[in-house]
């Protein structure tokens, strides 16, 4: 069973549509985190403003600056940077001690929806699609832009893959994980990482600058889980009998 | 050390990440703790790191069982104001204004594809920025010799107006990279449309 998608659009690609709704999506639940956390509803909206054209500017920015000028696009490790920067900025407005590491938690728990959608939008477009490929599922895609090439569905793949994490993430959440951070950003760096290596654009390259930000990342969760639990074993014998 | 903070019995005072801090027993009803400005941390428990006043207030009575905290101190309760006024704020014609012309502007300009985000940015902006409480409570001193906590609505204004300026800073940036970016596009077709004209004309 093949999958045959034309990239000729019109004037209104889906692309762009699914690039606003996982904007619009991540935002929600980033609202929705926040206020059920305690954080003014006043700093959950403004933040909900803010984050759609940082995000975008810096997946921009990022997509230039390391194509070295040659690629106008989005990059998902900028659009990530972009909403951090987004809460960062809220937290310099209204400067409340522990919101700042709030407002920062709930937007690792909502990236990866925000990228399993936006991979939905790269499917139709054809971008960021997998290595050759003519077996099951298969996507032949067509158009001026692409040509005609049978690739893997790599973004379907990776949509999945990150909608599971954010569900997955919700559900450490619920249960009061205190590591779900970093199980929620190792997960999706090691998801991100292994899958690079699916994508048409990695090949002839040993490791990516995005799969380089994904080893760093999973670096540096591991180094901050041993070190609550470094603290949590001090603050336990600490406790008098 | 027992907590009687004004609407929450029984807290205990607890260090986080090393701030003061007091944590709300298990149980307490959450709009309670959201109205006394508590935020809940990953492990579920719900928390409010102290202020200056707090802090010195406590420390005044550190050989005592338990503090209370009440309203017949000289401190100013962290009490968020009350819904109804904020939505009293959004309905402010001028904000509400912004953010809907703001937002159409951006979702418009991003599907069409002429990515002008710095004004819908600007605008957005604008619409939040006088969203900081006017009426916040004067902060009075509190009679043993602690210092007066200053009013925090000025340092959140400026800081708001600095965020305000990087941005207006940032939209021209933005727009310069596309278009260096869209005029490396054109050069680089015209180019390609000349290497194949070449190309024709020698077969």
């Amino acid at each position: 069973m093949n999958i045959h998608i034309n990239t000729d659009h019109g004037t209104v690609s889906p692309y762009r549509i699914f690039l606003l709704l996982a904007i619009a999506a991540g935002t929600a639940v980033i609202i929705r985190q926040c206020v059920k956390r305690g954080i003014a509803l006043r700093k959950s909206l403004l933040l909900a403003a803010m984050i759609p054209p940082m995000c975008i500017s810096c997946a921009a920015a990022f997509a230039f600056v390391t194509s070295r000028g040659s690629i106008i696009g989005f990059a998902s490790i900028g659009a990530a940077a972009g909403v951090y920067v987004a809460a960062l900025l809220i937290s310099l407005i209204w400067q409340s001690p522990g919101e700042r590491t709030i407002l920062l938690q709930n937007c690792t728990f909502a990236l990866p929806l925000m990228y399993g959608i936006a991979k939905i939008g790269c499917f139709t477009a054809g971008c960021c699609h997998g290595i050759a490929y003519d077996g099951l599922l298969c996507v032949r895609y067509t158009g001026k832009r692409i040509g005609d090439i049978c690739v893997f569905p790599v973004q379907l793949l990776e949509a999945a893959v990150f909608i599971t994490i954010f569900i997955a993430g919700m559900v450490f959440l619920k249960k009061h994980d205190i590591h779900s951070v970093e199980k929620v950003t190792i997960l999706s760096a090691a998801a991100k990482f292994t899958l690079e290596y699916l994508r048409k654009s990695h090949s002839h390259r040993a490791l990516s600058i995005e799969q380089a930000v994904c080893l760093l990342a999973t670096i540096v969760c591991l180094i901050n889980m041993k070190k609550s639990q470094k603290r949590q074993a001090a603050a336990a014998q600490s406790v008098p009998q | 050390m027992k907590v009687m903070f004004y609407e929450i019995q029984d807290c205990e005072y607890e260090p986080i990440d090393g701030k003061p801090a007091i944590i709300a027993p298990e149980g307490t009803d959450a709009e309670l703790l959201r109205k006394y400005r508590f935020i809940q941390l990953l492990d579920g428990r719900w928390c409010h790191y102290m202020n200056r006043d707090e802090i010195a207030y406590m420390n005044n009575r550190a050989a005592a069982q338990a503090v209370v905290f009440s309203d017949e101190m000289n401190i100013a309760p962290p009490r968020r104001r009350l819904s109804r006024e904020s939505i009293r704020l959004m309905q402010r014609i001028g904000s509400l204004l912004l953010l809907l012309i703001g937002g159409c502007l951006f979702t418009a300009d991003f599907m069409i594809g002429y990515v002008s985000i710095g004004t819908s940015f600007v605008l957005l902006m604008l619409s939040f920025y006088d969203a900081d409480n006017k009426k916040v409570p004067e902060w009075r001193p509190i009679t043993d010799n602690s210092q007066q906590y200053t009013n925090p609505s000025h340092k959140s204004r400026h800081t708001g107006l600095l965020v305000v300026i990087i941005i207006l800073l940032l939209a021209p940036i933005m727009s310069m990279i596309l278009f260096v970016a869209a005029i490396n596009a054109c050069v680089d077709s015209v180019t390609q449309s000349a290497n194949d004209t070449c190309s024709v004309s020698e077969e």
